[in-house]
């Protein structure tokens, strides 16, 4: 019905300006200019040709932006998922104490979904700059050796060493100053995803 | 000959934990107690390739694979070419952690020499 209703606007719009064409020719008249009574069947044809040609390309250029559109704007969105993993960490982190299982489960999730999205990418044919990339890898892997990395010492070494990060019961410590060096990990992953869709968003 | 297969999420843990026993469960130390170096061992003795494989799991701290792959060389003193000699790494869903696999062993034996 919507349908409907939009072709015969169209149809009215496209009959106005035939009309409108009409009354101007029949109540002005331009000096130096004759218009022929006659047309070559030629000129009919070739006339034909051009504004079917122009309808197609028309037709044809704005389904492929539309279809373009509407990918990214799920790859977009799919890269606002991972924006979303990232910060739900970072405030699990901002704690000061984070299980071991979900700092580790959140940055393989953040990595997986981010290779999915190269993949969808690829598919779609507007590849990411290889230079965004290799910063987000880079700064995964520091942000996981960050969350995750303890130092190589034996119990008894350990008591009475204040170290910037520590484990007990599976449950990881952090003191300030690595919650800061994390925060600041956080910040730059979180531009770099920015970074990402404004690029997605360009192609 | 027959591969030695490890697979990490089914012969110890989907959910790898900490670096040593006494930080929490399923860490690293008791892998490589338990699985990794009876089998890396036994696959050294016999001259045997084996393969480890890190897919599903719900992912790894760094200190886990130090330990466990690190440990190796450092605790139990095995060697560092015939482990990388024999040894194949599979990671479809982290392919990254096959480089950093390879650099802990590489510097667990840079800090043997010394």
């Amino acid at each position: 019905m919507k349908n409907l209703r939009s072709k015969v606007i169209t149809g009215g719009v496209y009959l106005s300006f035939v009309a409108f064409g009409f009354i101007v020719a029949k109540f002005i008249n331009i000096p130096h200019f004759e218009i022929s009574k006659s047309i070559d069947i030629s000129n009919i044809f070739s006339l034909i040709v051009a504004a079917w040609l122009a309808i197609l390309i028309t037709t044809v250029f704005e389904k492929r932006n539309n279809d373009n559109r509407v990918e990214k704007d799920l790859i977009i969105s799919r890269v606002g998922n991972i924006f979303d993993i990232a910060a739900s960490l970072q405030i699990e982190s901002n704690t000061g104490q984070i299980y071991h299982t979900e700092a580790s489960s959140s940055i393989k999730r953040i990595n997986t979904a981010l290779n999915s999205i190269y993949k969808i990418v690829d598919k779609c044919h507007f590849g990411i700059s290889i230079e965004i990339k290799e910063k987000i890898k880079l700064n995964l892997s520091d942000l996981r050796e960050t969350l995750t990395s303890t130092p190589v010492i034996t119990e008894e070494q350990l008591n009475g060493t204040q170290l910037p990060i520590e484990i007990r019961e599976s449950i990881i410590y952090y003191n300030r100053d690595r919650i800061s060096q994390i925060e600041v990990k956080f910040d730059d992953l979180k531009n770099l995803l920015l970074e990402l869709q404004i690029d997605i968003n360009k192609k | 000959m027959q591969k030695i297969n490890i697979k990490i999420s089914r012969e110890f843990s989907p959910t790898p934990g900490p670096r040593y026993i006494h930080e929490g469960k399923f860490s690293g130390e008791l892998f490589r107690q338990q699985v990794l170096f009876p089998k890396v061992s036994n696959a050294l003795e016999t001259e045997t390739p084996f393969e480890v494989d890190l897919d599903g799991t719900a992912g790894y701290g760094t200190s886990f694979l130090e330990e466990s792959f690190g440990g190796l060389i450092r605790i139990h003193k095995l060697s560092y070419d015939r482990i990388i000699e024999l040894m194949t790494l599979k990671s479809d869903e982290e392919d990254y952690l096959i480089d950093d696999v390879n650099e802990y062993l590489k510097d667990a034996y840079e800090e043997s020499k010394k």
